[in-house]
């Protein structure tokens, strides 16, 4: 063995007390930036991913300006849906109704849909909490958010008016309660299939066509793709159609940055003090050492091998139980559930290549932290050392 | 084997210069037993420094088996002194987390030799049934026997010994220049500093220095 891992070993085992204590600060300043990061992953994904995957698409074609309806939506739908790269693309109807129960009467908006395009188009068919997703032959049969349906006091089988207007009411049935994320949807929307709402409300063309991509992140990309074939200018990306959500999702991840910045520095500070009170503490053996033949660079090694093994040792088990935290919420996912409100589910996720980052960001600081103090010790004057304390 | 030619070592305290030797010229010559005396302030200490590479001379050239050690850099300094110099502490200076038998593969460690001669060292030391024990258990004189040991691991070519009894009640201290007195008689150079008239009439020679410079 190596005289300097052998003299490391030495002084890690005869102060095993401040070791530990020092390995729980670096496991700490590993957990906590792993764990803020997978968390605000999960808040983006209900925030946001709920949002895009659900209500907005990756990308929306509107009506032009001043307009209420895409005139010949069905061409345009066609167009689109043979462009390479698309996943799946939805038109949309949108009108204003009242809505009616036993106990409540609101007005809200009603969406009409074309069900086996939205399988393609979003993730809509896949939030169904009770009951069924639409079929493209249903008539009168709806979808309603679950924060409505407790607001309306009503569930799956139940039936409920529906006015335009001053148009006769329609009698619907719910045919599936619905939890989406979205306020749209869940509390200040209903759906129907496309063709009962467009009669419904006396239009042809669709308020909307939902895009869905294989590459979220391509967007402007397929923007100007999609205005090309279809000669329609007003097509949004999803980072255009969320900016003030993504807005507080960036500040969300700005904060956990700053989180995780402060705990690798507190990692570094603890290394760095451990290894400085060691050095000024042993400052005769390391005058010693170096008289009886040890270089500079010897000694050098020696401390900061034993900044790296409690790096190592902390930022392993910092990983171990930072993964197990985010894991256990995977399985039990945090749930907000407001009165009337969004039902959010926030499901941490992080990928490895963060987790990577972390780990080597925290090992790095280690052998930064002790870095200083090793220097110091290796450049000990040998007589001041000796004959110190 | 050592040659020392016209040392001189001066210290500074801000602007002010305290010589500690004034130009000493000195010969030990191999399998000598020396004594260096004088009172303190006398600079056998600083002497005992510049022979054991710790420290460097202001001026003056120090050789050592033929080599000018005046000019050798910091790592070959280093390298000399763990493969021909063994040194021997006022205060022991063992490492505390290290047990007897540790302390002595210390220096066979670095120098990355085999070290299977520890135990025979402690053994010729008198103190083979105290491998195990860590410093802390041992007495002051067991702790220095431990020392001289460690010192003599890399079969040092000088042995320099800094007031070795200086921390040892009187029959500890005369048990460990016994032990000189044993060691020189198989060979080994070498040079202690001590204050002490009794213990520096059992070597073969004492220098005497005062005020920095070798005295009758």
């Amino acid at each position: 063995m190596k005289a300097w891992i052998f003299l490391a070993i030495k002084d890690l085992s005869k102060r095993r007390r401040e070791t530990l204590m020092v390995i729980l600060a670096i496991t700490i300043g590993v957990v906590g930036p792993l764990f803020t990061t997978a968390l605000n992953n999960g808040m983006q994904n209900a925030f946001v991913g709920n949002t895009v995957d659900v209500y907005i698409g990756h990308l929306q074609i509107q009506p032009d300006t001043g307009e209420d309806f895409i005139p010949r939506s069905e061409s345009v739908v066609s167009k689109v849906t043979g462009i390479k790269g698309i996943q799946g693309v939805a038109p949309r109807i949108i009108g204003g109704v009242a809505i009616e129960s036993n106990t409540e009467r609101i007005g809200i908006a009603m969406y009409g849909i074309r069900p086996s395009l939205e399988e393609k188009a979003s993730t809509l068919s896949k939030t169904v909490e009770r009951g069924e997703f639409l079929d493209d032959k249903d008539k009168y049969e709806l979808l309603i958010g679950t924060s409505l349906s407790e607001m309306l006091k009503v569930d799956v089988g139940d039936t409920v008016l529906i006015q335009y207007m001053d148009r006769q009411p329609v009698r619907f049935r719910i045919k599936g309660i619905i939890s989406t994320g979205t306020w749209e949807l869940d509390r200040y929307g209903i759906i129907s299939t496309y063709n009962t709402v467009k009669q419904l409300i006396e239009k042809d063309d669709a308020t909307s066509i939902l895009v869905r991509l294989e590459r979220p992140d391509d967007s402007i990309m397929y923007r100007t793709i999609i205005q090309k074939e279809t000669a329609h200018p007003n097509v949004k990306t999803w980072q255009e159609l969320s900016a003030g959500m993504a807005g507080m999702i960036e500040t969300f991840g700005a904060i956990s940055l700053l989180t995780s910045a402060i705990s690798v520095l507190v990692a570094a500070i603890a290394i760095s003090l451990i290894i400085y009170t060691t050095v000024k503490n042993k400052i005769r053996q390391i005058g010693v050492l170096k008289a009886i033949g040890a270089r500079g660079s010897m000694i050098l090694k020696i401390y900061l091998v034993e900044a790296l093994f409690i790096g190592v040792i902390g930022t392993v088990l910092g990983t171990i139980i930072g993964m197990f935290l985010i894991s256990g919420m995977q399985q039990n996912p945090l749930i907000m559930e407001p009165e009337y409100g969004m039902k959010l589910v926030i499901t941490p996720w992080i990928s490895i290549r963060s987790i990577i980052a972390a780990d080597l960001a925290i090992l790095l600081t280690c052998i930064l932290g002790g870095i200083y103090p090793a220097f110091m010790a290796a450049k000990t004057n040998i007589i001041k050392a000796i004959w110190s304390g | 084997m050592i040659k020392l030619e016209n040392i001189k070592k001066i210290y500074y305290m801000g602007k002010v210069e305290v010589p500690a030797l004034r130009g000493v010229d000195l010969t030990i010559n191999r399998g000598e037993f020396v004594a260096l005396m004088g009172s303190s302030g006398s600079g056998k200490s600083t002497l005992m420094n510049m022979i054991g590479l710790l420290d460097s001379p202001t001026s003056g050239k120090i050789a050592i088996d033929g080599i000018d050690v005046s000019s050798l850099n910091e790592n070959q300094r280093a390298d000399f002194r763990l493969r021909k110099i063994g040194f021997i502490f006022q205060f022991f200076s063992l490492l505390m987390e290290l047990s007897s038998i540790e302390n002595v593969i210390l220096p066979m460690l670095m120098d990355e030799r085999r070290y299977d001669r520890a135990a025979s060292l402690l053994e010729l030391v008198g103190i083979g049934d105290r491998a195990m024990h860590m410093p802390s258990e041992l007495s002051g004189g067991q702790q220095q026997r431990v020392a001289i040991a460690r010192a003599l691991a890399n079969e040092p070519a000088i042995l320099l010994a800094d007031e070795p009894t200086a921390n040892l009640d009187t029959e500890s201290s005369n048990q460990i220049v016994e032990l000189f007195r044993h060691l020189n008689n198989r060979g080994q150079t070498i040079i202690m500093v001590t204050h002490e008239p009794e213990l520096g009439e059992r070597a073969d020679r004492i220098v005497r220095l005062k005020d920095g410079k070798m005295v009758p």
